[in-house]
């Protein structure tokens, strides 16, 4: 009995000891600095989506011991204190304080101790907006490089927490080249992806069911290329591209994608054809569809006849749309809506807000493959009025480029390689009801040294209301399959045509 | 699985079927079922794959010795069954004989009843060091060997060494010939000992960049650094980087050009992932200084040498002269530029602009002509393809005279070409060699690609 008193004490005594060694608590001396914290990510004075991962960040400021204090208006505060300068905040009490605080402000209070002394930073300010970002983005991961390729592959990332799932990797495929996948309204049910080298056609989810076509028809120039959703979720625009990669000598930019000859076609999920018209197969090169929120409108861009190589790669892209009624296959007239020569650069990579409002796109010194454009900035179009201004809150003096609108219109995720000019990262901002963005941030991980040790770029974000639960081993599957061969429309008046595939073949 | 069902076999039969039902299973089951609900690659790699997959100029092949090596286990195995089986039987057998006198076989010399064993293993162990060694025979190649150590002493930078085993190559081999090149250039030789090597492949011998395959794109990231086309070696450094993520090389090399173009972001990037290689501590906390302090970078003489040398010109430049020149305009003190240029004109017949690219060579303080130079200047006389500043250049009376004796021999041939090229043979190191025998131009020689490599 003795005994069994004594070796109780003895295990209180020990947790008494090692409860009061833990020093989870904030100073409560300190002095303080109107300066804001260095910290990195670049998280300060954002408006952060309810639903968004932890924005765990590294303090970049001198110190032995440092404490983060998170608080807003309802619920508890959370504090971390620690001896590393990163802070990593429990998922669970970040979703709780977010949760409780939509519409609120959230105070991010930094402070260092250098010795004896605690210094507190000025407070991070942020605003926790009422709207939700879309829970999932999928994006492909890829090196750096511009012609080789080994390992690739499409991802999906749950915006609420930082698990990661792959979707398919090029693996599956013989180590083809995946690529250009696209979303119908950012349903995770309706998604396509190409694949090149290996195994070559497109795969297409469509509620439940796989399949893959194979897009290059006789009248075509070659198979399809960057695609757009019908908001029907029934319809894809694609452009069918001649591709061309140089690679030359510029301040800040040593290659230039370029395309010899474009044209669009439109692919009905339903029937298996593939159509087009005279009017958006020219010999102009017309690029990059995209469709309006209604989905009776296709935005694209046009450039002028590549007739030498100069003119292939130096050329400017106008935005252009023109009617298309899906329903009865019925082509309307193209129209102008930006000029190149009005703006004196090139459009490129239209989408349409969903509520029809704005259309953002990047605008570039030439060109339209402007990943590698460091002077590639993101504009904003009101439809409305039919102003355009560049987005000057959301660009930074690296390349900013392919971007995608939540479902509800109230987020933008970009591409952008502001962080060290080589690695294109995805930043998110809030856009408000008169097109006005928030400041953007990158998307949280982790580990917030994350981007300080990767070396894969983060390409074609895409935002997804949920996750693609097809297995990536169905994916497979069906990659593997042999393509459907898609028919080229009988309706259309092939003589009428004078794009790409009729130049190609000298007609 | 062949080992462990040779192992069961005799078992008795209840044990039997378990064990090969596990056998099968492991060896069936698993793969196949992974395939379909945990791997993402092919039923075939689910199967026969037990490493992930590199990038091609790095894979292993696997020839039918291979194959043979891999069965040399089972087939020990199996024989060790059989003579453990053939053991079992003799004790069988053995209570039906008379029964041996143990003493007397015990104490009689030489042959005991355990030998058997003892040379069962004797000759299993014979076995094992023959097909071994001729396994070993069979997949050794003393040219792949070569060619790695030659590659390695060009990261070295140890020229010496590169020269020497290049030499000793028996067979040709575009990137032998490649590093040889580049040797002498980091010598300052190349434009005096450029033909002591057979430049079958000619300009391709000095550039990497058609055709484009996985195997060039690090050492023609190693060229471009040389010859300050920090751009260029960027970009041949990412197509590495591709192909082998966290190598060394790589991470070393994107490094060093990403803190010639100043960019410190990336350079800490990749240091960050170099340094988890505990080899390379060191150098990974001598340019990490430069990142904390920018101003060491702009001092160290490799870093400043380069930064000078990658001012070039702007434009549309394809090709590996045109970028040269590019660089000559904005820096004629490029040494290595200029004689790469100079040597490009010359794999190539290139008369014109081997005139037009010898004015960059003022600037560069050269106290007598290149060999190659005079050599390729006495010849384009002697064909008539003289021209005013050929004509002023005075050629050493040495050339002279080899030239003269080189010309006699030729002539001497009347027109035999393989007649002359036996009886020049002396002459196996002289441009006028090259321009007559070797040059591609003349040979019609093209290099063999394989255009599914320029992707995998």
């Amino acid at each position: 009995m003795n005994s069994k008193i004594s070796i109780h004490s003895f295990y209180l005594f020990l947790f008494m000891v090692v409860a009061c060694s833990c020093t989870d608590r904030l100073p409560e001396t300190f002095s303080e600095t109107d300066k804001l914290p260095a910290i990195f990510p670049d998280y300060t004075e954002l408006t952060l989506p309810p639903n968004i991962a932890p924005l765990n960040f590294m303090i970049k400021e001198p110190g032995d011991e440092f404490a983060v204090s998170i608080s807003s208006k309802n619920g508890d505060k959370i504090e971390i204190v620690g001896s590393k300068p990163v802070i990593q905040i429990k998922n669970a009490d970040w979703e709780k304080m977010l949760s409780e605080n939509t519409g609120e402000e959230l105070n991010v209070e930094v402070f260092c101790r250098n010795g004896d002394k605690w210094t507190k930073y000025k407070t991070i300010k942020h605003r926790i907006a009422k709207d939700k970002i879309d829970s999932y983005l999928s994006y492909r991961l890829i090196n750096s490089a511009y012609v080789m390729w080994f390992e690739m592959g499409l991802y999906q990332r749950n915006l609420e927490n930082f698990d990661e799932d792959v979707i398919i990797q090029n693996k599956s495929v013989g180590g083809g080249c995946i690529n250009c996948h696209s979303l119908s309204k950012n349903n995770p049910e309706k998604f396509m992806f190409h694949i090149r080298a290996n195994f070559p056609g497109t795969v297409i989810y469509n509620n439940g069911k796989l399949e893959k076509i194979e897009t290059k028809t006789d009248f075509t120039l070659a198979s399809a290329s960057y695609g757009a959703w019908n908001p029907n979720g029934r319809h894809i625009a694609f452009s069918v591209n001649k591709i061309n990669q140089n690679f030359y000598v510029f301040k800040d930019q040593s290659n230039e994608v370029s395309d010899k000859y474009s044209d669009l076609v439109v692919y009905d999920t339903q029937t298996n054809i593939l159509t087009t018209s005279s009017d958006v197969s020219t010999r102009s090169r017309e690029n990059l569809p995209e469709w309006s929120a209604d989905g009776k409108t296709i935005y694209y861009i046009s450039a002028g006849e590549a007739t030498s190589d100069s003119a292939r790669m130096i050329t400017r892209y106008s935005l252009m749309q023109t009617g298309y009624d899906p329903d009865k296959n019925l082509w309307g007239k193209t129209d102008t809506v930006i000029s190149a020569n009005l703006t004196g650069k090139s459009i490129t990579f239209p989408r349409c807000s969903p509520d029809g409002r704005f259309l953002v796109f990047c605008l570039t010194d030439y060109g339209y493959f402007t990943i590698h454009h460091k002077k590639s900035d993101l504009c904003i179009l009101d439809l409305n009025t039919g102003q355009y201004r560049v987005a000057g809150e959301l660009n930074s003096n690296q390349t900013e480029s392919y971007h995608s609108w939540s479902t509800n219109g109230r987020w933008l995720i970009f591409s952008s390689r502001r962080l060290d000019g080589i690695h294109t990262r995805t930043f998110i901002a809030h856009v408000d009801e008169n097109g006005k963005f928030g400041k953007p941030f990158v998307l949280p991980q982790k580990d917030p040294g994350f981007y300080n040790n990767y070396l894969l770029n983060f390409n074609r974000p895409e935002l997804m209301t949920g996750k693609i639960t097809v297995s990536p081993q169905k994916i497979r599957n069906a990659a593997r399959q042999d393509a459907v061969q898609v028919v080229f429309d009988p309706k259309v008046n092939i003589d009428a045509l004078s794009g790409a595939s009729k130049i190609k073949k000298g007609n | 699985m062949g080992s462990s069902a040779i192992l069961i076999f005799a078992k008795p039969y209840k044990n039997m079927f378990i064990n090969v039902s596990l056998i099968l299973a492991e060896a069936f089951v698993i793969p196949f079922v992974a395939y379909h609900f945990v791997f993402l690659s092919s039923l075939n790699n689910s199967f026969f794959r037990s490493t992930p997959d590199v990038a091609a100029m790095i894979r292993y092949t696997r020839p039918p010795v291979f194959y043979v090596g891999l069965s040399i286990i089972p087939v020990f195995v199996l024989l060790s069954k059989i003579s453990a089986i053939l053991s079992e039987t003799k004790k069988q057998v053995q209570p039906l004989m008379k029964k041996p006198d143990k003493a007397k076989i015990k104490n009689r010399p030489g042959f005991k009843f355990s030998d058997n064993r003892k040379i069962a293993f004797s000759l299993y162990a014979f076995i094992l060091v023959g097909v071994s060694g001729i396994v070993f025979y069979k997949v050794y190649k003393p040219a792949e060997k070569l060619k790695m150590e030659i590659d390695y002493y060009a990261f070295e930078q140890d020229w010496d060494n590169v020269i020497a085993l290049s030499e000793k190559m028996k067979t040709y081999d575009r990137m032998v010939n490649f590093q040889y090149n580049r040797a002498l250039s980091n010598k300052g030789q190349l434009l005096e000992k450029l033909f002591e090597y057979d430049q079958i492949l000619g300009s391709q011998g000095l550039f990497l960049d058609k055709p484009f395959t996985s195997e060039v794109a690090l050492p023609n990231s190693d060229i471009y650094f040389d010859l300050g086309n920090i751009d260029e070696s960027q970009r041949y450094a990412f197509e590495s980087e591709t192909l082998m993520r966290n190598s060394p090389r790589v991470l070393k090399r994107l490094v060093l050009n990403c803190m010639i173009m100043n960019n410190m972001e990336a350079a800490g990037t990749y240091l960050n992932i170099l340094a988890a290689n505990p080899l390379e501590r060191k150098w990974v906390e001598k340019y990490r200084n430069y990142i904390s302090n920018p101003e060491k970078a702009d001092t160290d003489p490799l870093i400043a040498q380069k930064r000078k040398d990658m001012n070039k010109t702007e434009g549309m430049i394809g090709i590996p002269p045109l970028k040269l020149i590019s660089q000559l305009e904005k820096n004629p003190l490029n040494k290595a530029a200029f004689e790469y240029l100079i040597a490009f004109d010359l794999m190539e017949h290139d008369v014109v602009s081997l005139t037009e690219d010898l004015k960059y060579m003022n600037q560069l303080n050269y106290k007598k002509l290149p060999v190659a130079l005079e050599e390729a200047i006495i010849l384009y006389r002697s064909q008539g393809k003289s021209n005013v500043l050929f004509d002023r250049i005075k050629i050493s009376e040495p050339t002279t005279d080899r030239f003269r004796e080189f010309a006699k021999l030729t002539s001497a041939a009347k027109g035999d070409r393989e007649k002359a090229k036996q009886a020049t043979q002396a002459y196996k190191n002289t441009y006028w060699y090259y321009v007559l025998f070797l040059s591609p131009k003349v040979t019609k020689l093209k290099l063999d690609t394989q255009p599914v490599d320029a992707n995998y």
